[in-house]
């Protein structure tokens, strides 16, 4: 537990440099989106968000699996056995909630993903917010946890 | 999404590992791939490859069908 909370927050120290250093935005991940398009002129700043939020969604993908591979293991919350520090357990109904808001990130990503990649000429504002709007909503759920 | 809204959200995926003892390591494993690739993006300027994406997006479908499985019956004293 030690070495992997190490590791963690590793990752924690080198985002939030990256990060505090201004390092914001103009990124080439989504470029990169852009160059597998099929069809179409590539943006770059709309593939470059979409990327950003994709991956704040594997962050947040990650701690729910997490979450709920407690709950499958046994680790329940019952009425009579709430979370502690002795006992970290999983409540269901946070379980099922994460689940449904996996879902909702799934479909508003899917939807911006076609968008960007079938009609990149088109502006993907409206999809690009969906689907942030989604990750955030996740991400609330895990934070909460 | 923001500098400060990332860093929680990092640090989230952190006390869901440290919290959940056994599972611990895999979380944090599983999370790696897309801190790096939000460093790598942001700090770096990386050009990530097209295998590069398609790797994330793997590890993105391959999460979401662990997430979703369906879970054991639920029982009377469920919360």
């Amino acid at each position: 537990m030690f070495k992997a909370s190490f590791r963690a927050l590793s990752i924690v120290l080198a985002v939030g440099l990256a990060l505090s250093a201004g390092a914001c935005g103009g990124g080439t991940l989504g470029g990169k989106l852009g160059d597998i398009a099929v069809n179409g002129v590539a943006n770059p700043i709309s593939n470059t968000r979409f990327a950003t939020i994709e991956s704040a969604y594997g962050l947040a993908l990650a701690g729910a699996n997490t979450y709920i591979a407690n709950y499958r293991k046994g680790n329940r919350c019952t009425v009579t056995a709430q979370e502690s520090i002795t006992n970290p357990c999983s409540r269901r109904s946070v379980v099922t909630a994460m689940q449904g808001g996996i879902k909702d990130a799934q479909k508003a990503l899917g939807k911006a993903r076609s968008l960007l990649i079938n009609n990149p000429q088109l502006d993907p504002s409206e999809l690009l917010d969906a689907a942030q709007a989604a990750v955030d909503a996740l991400t609330g759920l895990v934070q909460k946890s | 999404m923001d500098a400060t809204a990332i860093i929680a959200l990092v640090s989230a995926v952190i006390k869901a590992a440290v919290d959940l003892g056994p599972t611990v390591i895999k979380g944090v494993d599983d999370a790696t791939p897309f801190a790096k690739a939000i460093f790598d993006d942001l700090i770096n300027k990386k050009v990530i490859s097209a295998d590069d994406l398609a790797s994330l997006e793997a590890k993105l479908a391959a999460l979401e069908a662990e997430a979703l499985a369906p879970l054991p019956p639920e029982q009377a004293d469920d919360i």
